[in-house]
């Protein structure tokens, strides 16, 4: 043996010695100089010929850094971490496998009692690790909220000793998609189900505003249920550079360029778009079996079939090929169009399309995508249900998206791009007829869109502008004006500087006078629409202006300029033909409102309906748009008094509702809550009890005790025992829902002051005055911060304030509050029912403080008003009493006496229940009878007045004092 | 750390195992690291010899060596880049065999790598068997290939000329060539 190899190894050495002799040689002369030397050893000589003639190692052609680099690159198992090692607190078990990014390691830490397992991922170097690590800390918040039962979520992350970053995912045992699809070989029944499942969880990321950007088959495994899971969420944008975000020209690195989106190989920002196609090349792999390769140019619908065909024998699907024939291709053509825009827009419209394909339907991706218009209306949202706001919600949205997708500049199809970041998980979220019953509130949703704004795009300010003006817009529409005015102030400042004369500029001045009319400054409101048509805006947007500054009218009372301005919206909108239909309903509803103002109550009702038309044939009978309108024509009734048409139209509302949202979506209980209001006005309180009641469960389910909308419906029970004149009843449902106001630090909000005036009624007719008198001028204070002097609030804030006043005999100051409170009653823009109490509640005053005549004149007016609105006002009633006191003062004792007797034949026939309303009557009568001097009835009413009295759960001190009175 | 390294260095150069193996540990770590930190540049085409320099320089950073130690270190420079290259072609080559629970996604650059490794463990068979043929064409290739330095700087480190060490290397490749192409 060792003879064998010595004779070997001394053979190599003569070689080798040989060769090295001949190749100083010429190579005419090698030949010769072998022969020579090798004298007869013909094996040897060949030997020598053969080294000669073979080829060089390659490799060392190369260079051997080339090599390490390349091994580096490919071999992540280069920086193995031993067991036990501790990285961060956790404590290494095994290595798991090596991807793009590093090695993963299974990792434990122990806590109190428990030992956590994750999935610990050491990130290569070659990095900025600081920086990584001041973007986790910035994210991983955000990540954290990430939490869905196919997301593997992220547990922790920092940098580990050596000062790489670490992150650490919760630990899935299961296997890669790809080996899973070899192995288990899934029918294709299994694997479009495994596709959806993972769309659900790449929708839910979405809608928490985060995107994934590296979705590949090596990112999904498949759990030992079979069901997958998404690793590496949001890892992407960790790891990707400050610098590399604003540059373009430079992908992520840390991105699979196998699978990266045109878009990330040319270093733009990713998006939902990102994803999108990174699903679509997911779903071409899961039908095919093969790579995905970029789409045809023609024949699309065998493009799968072919794909299908070329796959190699192990992972070739078994999928029917007559079933990837058509449909699934345009499917997956849509999800990976190279242009962004033209991708499905959300993650849940491609997995409709699946759905869609899978069940034999026609699929939304044929449908010329030219014709698909995102439309809108607007409407006076003041009562606005959850349901309006979040259809409002898509449409702003969508239009915003679809306004840049009609222009071909490059920067702004970038700036869209972006922006779908904001908006499509917004508004998804939020569309009423997918997501019934999400418990994310718009609000919720509107709050995060907008903190992200000051934080992440301070240094992009037209992108920073678009997205005030939608977020601003946004908030308007769910009422929040403290929100939207500053945001769209900004927006319109901001666009005019960066894009003066762009549509989002005349947006910016659009919205922005909405809200300024929402908040009743119109004149605000009429400089920013005329800014507006100053810019020249297209017909879509002058149309929209113009039905906004028809809004603008009503509240100025200028109604007649407020039908032109409808009416010029409509004819500029018929032009626009059929996509335009959408905002011909706006404009009819507009002009509707406008006659209803007008008092032409029955043309109006004819628009109305023709708008409900218009909006039927766009959007379908039962749609939520279409409820959002029959929700505003009934509103409309009912300020216009015509409670018994407004029920119909809001129970037609609600039956939508409930047929498409289902019976436990908060937007119906705000729909219910309207109702309720309006039945409470017929004074039909007990059926506006089960409705307030039925939405306050639903309420209560959505969103917890502790929630705004639970206080608005708590506010809404208290109105009703108002109403039932129980105040001791009332006052409780409103001390809780001003408890929740202020646990959420929200007091001096709109809702909360309206509750705390109410709690003020309850406790000056509890003779609780010096409880009363903070909450009363607390809302008066908010609400003239947040709306000015000419409002409705305001007005019955400083009713309450000259009730209170009255009852402490302070009468000039109670004079003075009320007149204030006249003049907007007065103003056309004030509800007519509320105007009129408000005049009835004066003539009260006036009485008290003995001015007479004048109570005389303002009780007439209010009984006219009332007569007008509904001849079975219940207030009639005690209108008739107030007049009575009033001819009593003006020494009219006859007169007096007949309408006192009418009032309490009526009492007792009508609301016998009607305490206080007895007692006051009695006491009435009895004033009539001493002013008649006939003191046996003096003293008869007087008694009955007290004995009724007594029998009252709790005592008005005011109406105690009543009683006594001469 | 780096006064040390001056001393580790002599101390190699004298002979003292323990102090060579300490420098090849350091040596091996720090080319590792290069190599990685390599990845994350724009400049992907740095030579060995920049490699190995670079390597010396944040070792050495401010000390002078004399020319033998220089020496030493280039010769452990190089067999520690062996050895790096040698590591990671037989942990390729377990990934190969499905040792590791995840798939690597197989595009080119990984194809390549697999190559790469097959050459590698070759190249290292086959320097053993050069080793025993002929030592100092070994030496030449170690260090031309491994540590990136130039014919001219191996013949004064052996003390012959530059055309020497070429045709050294020449006929090193040749056998090379031939023993790594021939059947296990």
């Amino acid at each position: 043996m060792t003879t064998e190899l010595d004779e070997a190894l001394t053979r190599k050495r003569r070689v080798f010695a040989m060769l090295r002799y001949v190749l100083d040689l010429p190579d005419a002369e090698r030949t010769q100089a072998i022969a020579k030397h090798c004298d007869d050893d013909v094996a040897l000589a060949s030997q020598v010929h053969a080294l000669l003639a073979v080829e060089r190692a390659s490799l060392l052609d190369g260079a051997a850094s080339d090599i390490a680099v390349r091994f580096a690159e490919g071999d992540m198992a280069i920086d193995d971490l031993p067991a036990g090692t501790n990285v961060g607190g956790w404590s290494i078990v095994r290595p798991l496998g090596s991807g793009g990014m590093g090695t993963v390691y299974l990792a434990e830490r122990t806590g109190d009692g428990y030992v956590q397992q994750g999935a610990l991922k050491q990130i290569k170097r070659g990095m900025d690790s600081a920086a990584v690590l001041a973007r986790f800390r910035r994210e991983r918040q955000i990540l954290s909220r990430l939490v869905h039962p196919h997301i593997a979520h992220l547990l922790d992350g920092g940098l580990s000793a050596d000062g790489r970053p670490y992150f650490v995912m919760e630990y899935v045992d299961g296997e890669p998609l790809s080996q899973w699809l070899v192995r288990a070989q899934p029918d294709l029944d299994a694997r479009v189900a495994t596709f959806l499942t993972i769309c659900d969880a790449i929708a839910h990321a979405h809608h928490t505003l985060i995107v994934h950007r590296d979705i590949k088959p090596d990112n999904v495994l498949i759990d030992a249920n079979g069901q997958p899971r998404m690793l590496d969420f949001g890892i992407a944008k960790l790891l990707e550079n400050d610098a590399e975000e604003e540059r373009t020209g430079t992908a992520s690195q840390f991105v699979s360029r196998a699978y990266a989106a045109p878009e990330q190989l040319k270093g733009e920002v990713a998006t939902t778009a990102t994803d999108i196609f990174q699903l679509g090349e997911l779903l071409f792999e899961l039908l095919t079996g093969t790579r995905f390769a970029p789409a045809p140019t023609s024949a699309l619908s065998s493009w799968l079939v072919r794909a299908q065909a070329s796959a190699n024998d192990a992972s070739r699907t078994a999928i029917p090929p007559r079933a990837l024939q058509g449909d699934a291709a345009i499917i997956v053509a849509r999800a990976t169009d190279t242009e962004p825009q033209r991708r499905y827009a959300t993650v849940e419209a491609l997995a409709r399309d699946v759905r869609a394909w899978r069940n034999g339907h026609p699929i939304a991706a044929r449908a010329d995508s030219a014709t698909y218009r995102l439309r809108r209306f607007v409407g006076r949202h003041r009562f606005a249900t959850a349901a309006a706001v979040l259809a409002l919600f898509a449409l702003i949205g969508g239009a915003l998206v679809a306004g840049w997708q009609a222009r071909e500049a490059a920067a702004e199809a970038r700036l869209a791009r972006a922006a779908q970041v904001f908006l499509t998980s917004i508004f998804d979220a939020s569309a009423p007829d997918e997501a019934a019953g999400n418990r994310v509130t718009a609000r919720e949703l509107l709050d995060r869109g907008s903190e992200r704004i000051q934080h992440d795009l301070t240094d992009q300010p037209r992108l920073r502008g678009e997205m005030l003006l939608a977020i601003g817009s946004l908030y308007r529409q769910l009422g929040q004006l403290a929100q939207a005015e500053p945001l769209l102030a900004d927006a319109r400042t901001t666009l005019a500087e960066v894009a003066p004369r762009s549509d989002s500029a005349i947006r910016a001045q659009v919205e922005y006078s909405v809200a300024m009319r929402e908040r009743g400054d119109l004149d605000q409101s009429e400089l920013a629409i005329d800014a507006a048509f100053a810019l020249d805006p297209t017909p879509e947007l002058r149309s929209r202006a113009l039905a906004e500054r028809g809004l603008l009218r009503e509240k100025q009372g200028r109604y007649d300029d407020g039908v032109v301005d409808a009416r010029a919206a409509m004819s500029i909108d018929a032009q626009r033909g059929d996509s335009a239909r959408g905002d011909q309903a706006r404009d009819r509803q507009v002009e509707a409102l406008n006659l209803s103002r007008l008092g032409k109550l029955d043309e109006s009702a004819k628009v109305f309906e023709q708008a409900l038309d218009t909006a039927r044939a766009v959007y379908g009978r039962a749609d939520t748009r279409v409820a959002v309108m029959l929700n505003d024509y009934g509103v409309a009734l009912l300020e216009r008094g015509r409670s018994k048409e407004a029920e119909s139209v809001l129970r037609e509302s609600l039956d939508i509702q409930r047929k498409r949202l289902g019976g436990d979506h908060p937007a119906l209980a705000e729909s219910l809550q309207v109702l309720g209001a309006n039945l409470r006005a017929q004074g039909r309180l007990d059926e506006s009890q089960v409705l307030l009641e039925e939405a306050l469960k639903i309420q209560r389910a959505a969103f917890g005790d502790k929630h705004v909308m639970v206080a608005n419906t708590l506010n809404s029970l208290g109105m009703l025992d108002i109403s039932r004149r129980k105040p001791a009843s009332a006052e409780p449902y409103f001390r809780k829902a001003l408890e929740i106001y202020r646990e959420r630090g929200e007091s001096d909000s709109a809702p909360a002051t309206v509750t705390a005036n109410n709690q003020a009624t309850v406790l000056i007719q509890l003779g609780r005055y010096a409880e009363a008198e903070p909450l009363a001028r607390h809302s008066l204070d908010v609400h003239l911060k947040l709306v000015g002097e000419q409002h409705p609030f305001v007005m019955t804030d400083l009713n309450t304030l000259a009730q209170l006043e009255m009852r402490r005999d302070h009468f000039d100051a109670a004079i003075g509050y009320a007149r204030r409170a006249i003049k907007i009653a007065d103003s056309p823009s004030s509800p007519p029912r509320e105007g009129a109490y408000v005049h009835l509640s004066f003539a009260n005053v006036l009485n008290r403080a003995g001015e007479h005549d004048e109570a005389l004149r303002e009780v007439d007016a209010a009984i006219a008003a009332l007569t007008r609105i509904d001849k079975n006002e219940p207030r009639l009633v005690l209108a008739q009493a107030v007049r009575a006191d009033a001819l009593l003062g003006s020494g009219r004792v006859a007169e007096a006496k007949t309408i006192a007797d009418a009032v309490l034949a009526q009492r007792e026939e009508k609301a016998p229940n009607d305490l206080a309303g007895l007692v006051a009557t009695h006491a009435l009568l009895g004033r009539v009878a001493f002013a008649q001097g006939q003191n046996a009835d003096t003293q008869r009413y007087r008694a009955a007045a007290k004995k009724l009295l007594a029998s009252m759960p709790s005592v008005d001190p005011d109406l105690a004092r009543q009683v006594e009175r001469r | 750390m780096n006064e040390d390294l001056a001393e580790l260095v002599d101390a190699a150069g004298r002979g003292d195992a323990m102090a060579s193996d300490r420098l090849f540990t350091l040596l091996y770590d720090e080319l590792r690291r290069c190599a990685h930190y390599q990845l994350g540049g724009a400049n992907r085409t740095l030579s060995t010899t920049a490699l190995v320099n670079e390597t010396w320089l944040k070792l050495s950073a401010a000390t002078t060596l004399k020319l033998e130690s220089r020496q030493h270190f280039m010769a452990l420079a190089a067999r520690a880049m062996r050895q790096l290259l040698v590591d990671h072609a037989r942990r390729a080559g377990a990934d190969k065999r499905g040792g590791g629970a995840l798939l690597v996604t197989l595009d080119d650059r990984h194809v390549e790598t697999n190559n790469d490794a097959v050459e590698v463990l070759a190249l290292d068979r086959a320097l053993r068997v050069l080793e025993d043929v002929d030592a100092r064409a070994c030496r030449v290739v170690q260090l031309h290939f491994f540590a990136g330095m130039t014919f001219a700087e191996i013949g004064a480190i052996e003390g012959l000329n530059e055309r020497t060490i070429k045709r050294d290397w020449e006929a090193a490749r040749r056998l090379l060539g031939s023993e790594m192409s021939a059947p296990l």
